[in-house]
Parts: C-alpha cells; structure tokens; sequence
C-alpha cells in the first residue's frame, strides 16, 4: 500500500482536461465583398484611426472577459470597414439568434403599418385590433399601442418566468396566456420592460394587414432593404414580437442604416422619417444606469429603441450579448453578436459592449 | 470530475460528485459477475458559475472468467455492458438547455488480482469497444428544451449513434485492496471522450469504497 501511494497520487495529479481558448487571436479585420450588396472600406478611407482600431480589435480577441462576443462589425458611411469572427468565420453567413433585437425591428415596422393606414394611431387602444381583449380581456382594453411601444402597458408580465413558458411552448394560445396575466399597474403608468407587450404589437399588425407579420414585413421592407438571410419565428401562427429573428450581422446592420438614415434606403423613403425620430426620442428617460469599468453612462426608452446619451447614439439589445449601436452623428454603426444562451454573470452585458462602441467612437474623427 | 463539453466555448467545468451504487456479486476462483445500478451527481463550477450532473447508470453487467486458474495471481477477462445516462445542466451558460452523453457499451474488461501479504490487490481495467451513444443536436433549436421528465427521457435517448472505440471511448482504472472480509477501496480513474460533434470529455478521479452485506472472500470487488 506505501509503494502504490505515489503512483496514485501520480494519477490524481496527472490526468487533467485542458481548456481551449475561447477567442480566436486576432489577425485581420479587413472586410470581405461577398457580394451582399455591401460596399467595403478601409477606416482610414473613412476617417477612422487604422492604429487606433486595430488596437481596439486586439483588446477585444485578447479580453477573457469578452469571451462570449463571436462577431464584430464596424460600419461608417454606409460602408462595411471592419469586420472580425472571434470564433467561427461562418459567423458571417449562418443565422444567429437575436433575441430583443427583433423588438427594435418591430417598431420600424409599427411605423410602416401606420403610414399605410392599417393601424391608424398608436393612441389606438388595442382591443381596435385584438378581439380577445374585447371577449373576455376588458380589463386590458385601456391599453393603447402607445403604452406597449414604451413598455407602460401595466400587465405584469414576468420577463424571466412568464418567457421561459412561452420558450417551452406551454401555452396553447400565446396571445390568451399574455392577456391573461393580470394588470399591476394602470396603462400609461409604469415602465416594466417585458417581451408580452411586443407580442401584443405584432399580434395587432397581424390582425390589421391580415397576414403574418413576418410575410407583411418581408413585403414592405426587407425585400426592399435586402434584408434575406434570416428566420422569424411563430408561436401558434403569430409572428412573436418579442423576439424570434435569427439573422447574420452585416444583415442586422441594414435595419440599423435605415434607422440611421431616418427611413430612407438607397434613396428610397421606406418608413417615415417622423415616426423614426419619435421612435428614437426617449419617452422614458430613466430606464436605467450603467456605472461600470466598462462603461458608465445612462440609458433611456424611446418607442421600443434604446437609447445612450453619453454616446449619443440609439441602439438594439438582445439577450446574450445581441447588439447594433447607431452613432448618428459620426454615421458610425457597430454591430456585435454574442453566444445567446447566457444568462446573469454570464452574458455580454451592455456595458461592456458599449465601451467598446465608445472607443470606436473616439477613433472616428 | 472534470467535463469539458463543446457547447461550453471550450471551458472545463470542475467539480465533486457523489456516486451511490447498489449491485451484487456472485463469484468463485474462476468466475465472477456482477451487476450494480447507481445514482449520483454534483456541481461543477466555471467562471464562478455553477453547472450541475446527474449521473443515472441503471446498468452495469459484467461477467470475467479466470484464465490463469494455475496461478497464484489470477488474471480474468471478460465483457461487460453499460447503460449510462450523464446529464448537465448549466444555467447561466446555458439558460434553458440540457446537456448530456448517453452510451450503451460493450465493453473489455480485464481484472488482476494479486497476493500481497494478506491482502488482495486489484487492478481493473475496463474500456467500451462499440456503444450507442446520444448527445444534443449540434445546431440545436436556440430555445428551451422542455422540462417535462417524459420529454427528458426522450431526448436523452435520442439520436442514438453507432460508435467504435475510436469515436466513443470510455475507460476505467481501477486500483484497490480489499479491506477485510466485507470492505474494499479503490482508486479508480474513469475518462469518457466523444470526438464526434458534439464533442464531449469527462475525467474523474474517484475513491470508491464498497461494503459487502455478506464475507466477500477479499478475492475481487
């Protein structure tokens, strides 16, 4: 027994599984034409620090705390400068999940469907365009379009336990199981962020142009955008305005250049450049803080858009670590992916992702 | 233990289990099987985030006869079968999703037993030579994966694939002396590898301690 103690402590001590790095090292951000129909630059074609934003780039393939981000797109003018796949090069063509973001979609398209009269105010109660909440939903009938756009809807839908139903599917009818959840506050009231209010948007542009929203929305604005390589998602034949678009980067970025040019596309007024700016204006202008290393900073809600002050720049959250940040004045639009099963610690959080937009930002002259 | 498992970014999850086992023996000088079930599972920890495992092996079967009846060392080999069931669970990781690496092994088994002094030392060695095996979809369905336990059990028997000793390996080693007549401990080192995709890796480094309800002999555990 004395002999073979060292030998097993030589096996306890031996056997170890070692972990792989979770980024790839940087190497490149130059951008490649695959033909998408964006054009590619160079930053320092387009005023951007070259140094500067190599160096941002390294941080970031060298950051473990940043292990989670799997993409990173920069544009300015409208062009495609830098672009980088910390994990998986097909990153830049296979469909990602993108959580929340598909909530920003939303409201652009609320802006189309209003402009083309399916929905004629966003003072409109809802119960004008949802039946059930006339049979047997009365006590949501005093919630407007307007309300669910600024999160003020009142129904107390619990973004963490009430999604986890509706992700299992458990819930026969989505629409029902969201107008079942009762009001905890009078509409118009509170703020409380929570994807049943998306829902019950593109629930109401279903039922007004009368077709699934995600066919309409190809319809009146991605096929125009170019906007093709994605999946939207239905629960029990509704398009699910909380979230359900997968979609790549550079195709993400072409929702983020329309909003940053006001609605227009290749010239093309696509959605009214009014209900952009309202859509952009912060309605809720205390929607959180961030005080962070990373980043500090203030956050405020426009119609479904997020909005930054410091940067100055509007912005699209998805759970995970999903974002697009559009710097409006500096024509500047960042797009970053993250892995999109995390959770709490885990996930690539606003701050973190908004630093690195903030130091982009200062390389842009 | 240790898990590394492809849909974890390349991170280790480490961490304790405890393994319960329940089984029984029959054996003789040239002869031994034995059949044992057992439950277990703990936490793991990466990144100061937790993941969890079940372990649920309903099936261990073994059967090894003495092929060197003449000595005084006795060497059996024999085969042996597996059903193991090792389901993870990481929340913050992997909010909403299971893990797991199901086989069903047939494997080698070989067993020393040495004199030494008045003891028996034993030294197994066991390793799957073709297994059916499940592991989660690689583009797995982004949402979550239902929590009923039917829904489980389906899944965690799903996608059942065909696996040599190349593509699933799954090893034993185990060092031990009998301690007394109703006692035995072991060292025992166990890794597990799938190399097909999804990828999958446990090591664990264990002390089992067996306790025999009747005189066990001290010949083998």
């Amino acid at each position: 027994m004395k002999r073979l103690f060292p030998l097993m402590c030589l096996f306890f001590f031996a056997g170890c599984l070692l972990e792989d790095k979770a980024l790839l090292p940087f190497e490149s951000f130059q951008p490649t034409d695959i033909n998408d129909g964006w054009e590619v630059s160079t930053p320092g074609s387009e005023n951007i620090d070259e140094t500067t934003l190599t160096q941002i780039f390294e941080d970031v393939h060298a950051d473990e705390d940043l292990w989670q981000l799997r993409s990173l797109l920069v544009f300015r003018n409208g062009k495609l400068v830098a672009e980088s796949y910390l994990k998986d090069a097909e990153d830049q063509t296979s469909q990602h999940a993108i959580w929340s973001c598909t909530k920003q979609v939303l409201a652009v398209l609320v802006g189309i469907a209003l402009e083309q009269g399916h929905i004629k105010s966003i003072g409109d109660p809802i119960s004008d365009y949802l039946e059930e909440v006339q049979n047997g939903n009365e006590d949501k009938a005093g919630i407007t379009l307007e309300n669910l756009l600024t999160m003020r809807s009142g129904i107390n839908f619990n973004e963490t336990d009430d999604s986890s139903q509706l992700l299992q599917k458990k819930p026969k009818n989505t629409l029902q199981y969201i107008l079942n959840i009762p009001l905890i506050n009078e509409p118009g009231e509170v703020f409380q962020y929570n994807s049943g209010n998306s829902h019950l948007i593109a629930a109401s542009i279903q039922n007004a142009v009368g077709k699934p929203t995600d066919e309409w929305a190809d319809d009146v604005l991605f096929s125009q955008i170019g906007f093709s390589n994605y999946n939207w998602l239905r629960y029990d034949n509704y398009t699910f305005g909380g979230w359900g678009i997968s979609t790549t980067p550079r195709e993400l970025a072409r929702v983020a250049h329309l909003v940053m040019n006001r609605g227009a596309w290749n010239g093309t007024q696509l959605v009214d450049s009014l209900w952009i700016d309202q859509m952009i204006s912060p309605h809720i202008l205390d929607a959180g803080s961030f005080e962070e290393d990373t980043f500090t900073g203030s956050l405020q809600f426009g119609y479904h858009w997020w909005i930054q002050p410091e940067l100055e720049a509007y912005f699209m959250s998805g759970s995970g670590g999903q974002y697009a940040v559009i710097v409006p004045a500096k024509s500047l639009v960042v797009v970053g992916f993250s892995e999109h099963d995390t959770d709490d610690d885990l996930e690539l959080s606003s701050d973190q992702f908004l630093g690195i937009v903030g130091r982009i930002e200062d390389a842009a002259g | 233990m240790e898990l590394k498992d492809q849909f974890n970014h390349g991170f280790v999850f480490r961490g304790p289990d405890l393994v319960i086992q329940f089984g029984f023996e029959r054996q003789n000088i040239n002869r031994i099987f034995d059949y044992s079930f057992s439950l277990g599972g703990g936490g793991k920890t990466t990144l100061d985030s937790w993941g969890f495992r079940w372990a649920i092996n309903p099936i261990n079967l073994s059967y090894a006869v003495n092929v060197t009846p003449a000595s005084k060392a006795a060497l059996f080999l024999g085969p042996a079968l597996y059903m193991n069931y090792s389901i993870q669970n990481y929340p913050e990781m992997h909010t909403g999703h299971l893990n797991w690496m199901t086989n069903y092994s047939l494997a080698l088994q070989i067993l020393g037993v040495i004199p030494v002094k008045k003891k028996n030392l034993n030294i197994q060695l066991t390793t799957a030579l073709i297994s059916l095996v499940s592991r989660p979809e690689t583009n797995r369905d982004p949402y979550f994966f239902s929590t009923k336990a039917a829904d489980i059990i389906r899944n965690i028997n799903s996608n059942l694939k065909l696996a040599s000793s190349a593509d699933f390996l799954r090893t034993n080693l185990s060092i031990g002396f009998n301690l007394g007549a109703k006692r035995f401990l072991a060292y025992e080192l166990q890794y597990i590898s799938h190399s097909g995709q999804p990828q999958f890796h446990q090591l664990s480094h264990a002390l089992r301690y067996v306790f025999y309800f009747r005189d066990h002999g001290g010949q083998a555990k």
